[in-house]
């Protein structure tokens, strides 16, 4: 963030405040009322792409966590988002009302990613990579044999108290809430004792045993809390499109968004919002251009919708992790400093 | 023989560790590099042995002779085919191979034709290493991995050896024997030797020569007697005080004087 | 108990499959300390590369089999020079993510030149098939493939153990900046695994055509081969050889036994849960290597 020369915190709560300048409450605001002001004058297309953003945003804080703050990657993200947005469709279906399914989907997910993350107490690194990976496709197994995953489960809009959820207007206001009251949650989990347990745990966890930290205990949490995050997204892409279905769930998604943490710069909320945004739009780009060039090249037209966003995202990416494997955050705090001491190289 | 001629290192382009250093070793010579921490002693190394590449380090100013030629824009395996091994700090053993292997990858340098008389030469300075020969080498204790990384390094059949701290946590006892063992390959082998010490009264007492680092300068530079007869290495580095004077709350004040080699 | 035979004789063949192609898993994560999650795009791609020199441009069986070859060689040795040189001591998530978006890359590029359908190469093998013990049917292909897969790897086993070049490997598996250090050229050694992994792919890839015609869905076998590697142990290439048939026969006789238990797809998802199970109990894999871990 944005702090002008000369100003420190001279307490450790001014250190750790959420918002510590008076430009970052600018900020915050603008940013709130483009948010919230945005179903006014955007068109649905647009709209479309906000919704599914806030959606993306969501799950990508929980892999921000799970991944970025606490070090265990995670390849089975998008299986946890499908294990959500299934007990949420179920529980919508019996009726159950809006802000307890949120709360099931969250638990959901966060159950079905304390126990396949087990195996993380144990290994660590490519293993643990691919631990998750096989817990994606167990998980899809299973969706698909005991819940009826190939045909999906169609939603109803879900209501509270007596409001319907009906419109992509009034889905987006859900999304948008629950994103924002999300991204609040996150923070502050970053930002307290449990936060900074993760972290000790993702930079050596045999070290941060001997500091105390109970890396098991730690550990679990994070895949919980990761993977609520998970379900919370995976029930809302399933109330904005009406239908759950392991087919939005793919493995793809998932590359994307470890993608987007990557390209957010790993450990940082903002980060979760920045990768996001420009995965997605480089993915949309796609989705416009290929129609276009379709018509160019006719003879590979049958292929090309499909084929063209995976080209883009996956190229982008390739050529954003080569020129900086660690993320626009660190390209940004070895810029502040050269600015900092620019004419002096000492 | 090896030659630094105003070095500047710099790291991500920004930041200047290492600010117009020149410093010579001679050939059979042993010097000695000290320094607190931080320095810019181990960049020194890296800038020599050409391993600063890895870290986004880059020698910006100044060269790095060695025989006359400049190397500071070789790869590492270019300046060890030259001749200049590194030793590198903490004891960076190939903690997955056993400890022949480790020894063995020494001599990747060179034609099988010696390999088998150089490892007998290394068991030989080094006794204990050849105890443990088939064990892995991640679970030798850290005299012994110090001990199997200086033979790795000298299966190369170096000319000259850096050394980065080879004592760093290691017993006094073990720390004499390694030493001893160095000085014994120097007069064998007529291998000249770098040594970038902490513990500045071995490295004294091994090297002819010795350098003082501070904030990435030379401070002081002499023969190794002279250096150890100094009021400040005396003070500073040696630990050495006048013993039983009294001392005045001035003289506590250690950092002003400090300054003055800026 | 003939019915057993037999899946057990058509399960070890197809694990020889998963064994060819975890090869070049264990090669790579051997001397650059990299899991290349592409592996299996790269297996299909060069099976598509071999389908389209035989049977669209017409080239000799032979010659397109060699090209292919070469043409794994030259995407081995592109990824080496284009991409590994950013990720050598980058943290393990960009290797991952980058190797998968590479993967993926591949897939949408096999997706436009080749589109979904099921493409069938020509025979490599005559067609027939030999009985063994009297009872387990092996067709010819799949028994070449047996033996393929064991010649290749006990080759590789005797150069890595016993060649300057292998050992150089190794040194660098363990730590590159010490490798360089040493005076091992680690530019040489990563193009050089980089380039055998990717030629072992495309043979992997020719060989498949002939048992599972070509499609890029076929790619997931990656994955697969990832589990036998991580079971076998990453660093061993001994494990693959053992794993490799063992997870074939365990995943046939799960999808005869299980399938009518749970109602299907058992196949598929046998070797993730025998991943799993392994992982908890040798977090290492059976045959790799325990991770010494000093502070």
């Amino acid at each position: 963030m944005w702090r002008p020369s000369g100003i420190f915190s001279v307490t450790y709560r001014k250190e750790i405040a959420f918002i510590q300048t008076p430009f970052q409450w600018v900020m915050l605001f603008l940013a709130l009322l483009f948010g919230f002001s945005l179903p006014f004058y955007a068109s649905l297309e647009i709209l479309d792409f906000f919704i599914k953003a806030w959606i993306t945003v969501t799950a990508v804080l929980g892999l921000t966590l799970l991944t970025g703050n606490c070090g265990q990657i995670s390849l089975g993200h998008t299986g946890f988002m499908a294990v959500g947005a299934f007990a949420g469709a179920i529980s919508l279906a019996k009726g159950i009302p809006l802000p307890f399914v949120i709360i099931i989907s969250g638990l959901a997910g966060g159950a079905a990613g304390m126990i396949f993350g087990l195996p993380a107490l144990r290994i660590k690194g490519f293993y643990l990579a691919f631990a998750t990976l096989a817990a994606y496709y167990i998980i899809q197994f299973a969706l698909i044999h005991y819940f009826g995953g190939e045909v999906g489960h169609s939603v109803p809009p879900p209501t509270v108290l007596g409001f319907t959820f009906d419109s992509d207007l009034r889905i987006y206001y859900l999304i948008a809430t629950t994103c924002f009251i999300m991204t609040y949650a996150a923070k502050n989990i970053t930002r307290c004792k449990w936060g900074r347990a993760f972290v000790a745990i993702r930079d050596h966890d045999i070290a941060a045993n001997t500091l105390g930290v109970n890396v098991y205990f730690y550990k679990l949490m994070a895949f919980f809390i990761g993977c609520f995050y998970a379900g919370v997204a995976g029930l809302l892409l399933t109330v904005y499109m009406g239908w759950a279905s392991v087919d939005h769930y793919s493995l793809s998604n998932c590359i994307w968004y470890l993608g987007m943490i990557i390209v957010g710069g790993m450990n940082s909320i903002s980060g979760a919002y920045m990768g996001a945004f420009f995965i997605l739009g480089i993915e949309e780009a796609g989705n416009i251009i290929a129609p276009t060039l379709a018509e160019i090249f006719p003879k590979l037209a049958g292929s090309m919708i499909g084929a063209i966003p995976i080209l883009f995202v996956g190229l982008a990416l390739m050529i954003f992790i080569m020129l900086e494997p660690r993320g626009l955050v660190h390209r940004w705090e070895i810029m502040k400093t050269s600015v900092r001491i620019f004419p002096f190289h000492h | 023989m090896l030659k630094l001629v105003n070095v500047e290192v710099r790291y991500h382009e920004v930041i200047l560790v290492i600010r117009g250093v020149s410093l010579e070793v001679r050939k059979g010579q042993i010097v000695s590099l000290l320094g607190a921490n931080g320095a810019g002693k181990t960049s020194i190394l890296k800038s020599i042995s050409g391993i600063l590449r890895p870290e986004d380090g880059r020698v910006t100013d100044g060269s790095v002779e060695f025989k006359g030629q400049p190397i500071h824009n070789l790869e590492p395996y270019e300046i060890a085919e030259l001749g200049i091994l590194q030793v590198m700090e903490g004891r960076r053993i190939f903690e997955h191979l056993t400890v022949e292997e480790n020894l063995l990858t020494g001599a990747i340098l060179h034609g099988n034709g010696r390999t088998k008389e150089d490892l007998e030469k290394i068991y030989r300075y080094f006794p204990k290493v050849l105890l443990h020969r088939k064990r892995i080498g991640g679970y030798l204790s850290g005299g012994e991995q110090q001990m199997v990384v200086i033979g790795r390094a000298l299966m190369g059949r170096p000319e000259l050896l850096l050394l980065d701290e080879p004592s760093l946590g290691l017993s006094p006892l073990l720390m004499k024997e390694i030493f001893s063992i160095l000085g014994e390959v120097n007069r064998d082998e007529g291998i000249s030797m770098l040594i970038v010490e902490q513990n500045a009264k071995i490295a004294l007492d091994l090297s002819k020569h010795g350098y003082v680092l501070e904030n990435g300068r030379i401070v002081m530079d002499s023969p190794s007697d002279k250096l150890k007869d100094n009021e400040d290495i005396k003070e500073f580095y040696l630990g050495l005080s006048e013993l039983g004077k009294r001392r005045s709350y001035r003289d506590f004040k250690h950092y002003s004087r400090r300054k003055r080699w800026l | 108990m003939e019915k057993i035979l037999n899946y057990v004789m058509v399960g070890l063949a197809n694990g020889c499959i998963y064994s060819l192609v975890a090869i070049g898993f264990v090669l790579i994560y051997k001397s650059s300390g990299i899991l290349n999650f592409a592996q299996g795009s790269i297996v299909i791609l060069s099976a598509y590369v071999f389908y389209s020199f035989s049977m669209q441009f017409g080239i000799p069986l032979l010659v397109s089999i060699a090209m292919a070859l070469v043409f794994g060689a030259f995407l081995g040795f592109c990824i080496e020079r284009f991409m590994l040189d950013r990720l050598i001591g980058q943290p393990i998530l960009a290797v991952i993510i980058l190797t998968l978006a590479f993967s993926e890359f591949l897939k949408g590029t096999m997706y436009l030149g080749w589109g979904t359908d099921i493409l069938n190469a020509p025979p490599l093998f005559p067609k027939g098939e030999i009985s063994l013990f009297g009872a387990g049917h092996l067709d010819y292909s799949r028994l070449a493939f047996l033996i393929i897969t064991f010649i290749l790897i006990s080759g590789f086993a005797l150069f890595y153990n016993k060649t300057k070049t292998g050992l150089s490997m190794k040194a660098t598996a363990d730590d590159t900046v010490v490798a360089g250090s040493v005076g091992i050229r680690v530019r040489k050694v990563f193009a050089l695994t980089w380039i055998i992994s990717c030629v072992t792919a495309a043979a992997g890839g020719i060989l498949l055509t002939n048992i599972m015609g070509v499609n890029y869905q076929v790619g997931e076998i990656g994955y697969k081969a990832m589990a036998v590697a991580l079971v076998g142990g990453l660093e061993s290439l001994p494990g693959i050889i053992v794993i490799g048939p063992l997870m074939g026969i365990v995943e046939f006789l799960a999808a005869a036994y299980l399938d009518p238990l749970v109602g299907g797809g058992m196949r598929d998802l046998a070797p993730f849960i025998i991943l799993l199970i392994v992982l908890i109990i040798r977090p290492y894999g059976i045959f790799g290597w325990k991770r010494i871990e000093r502070i």
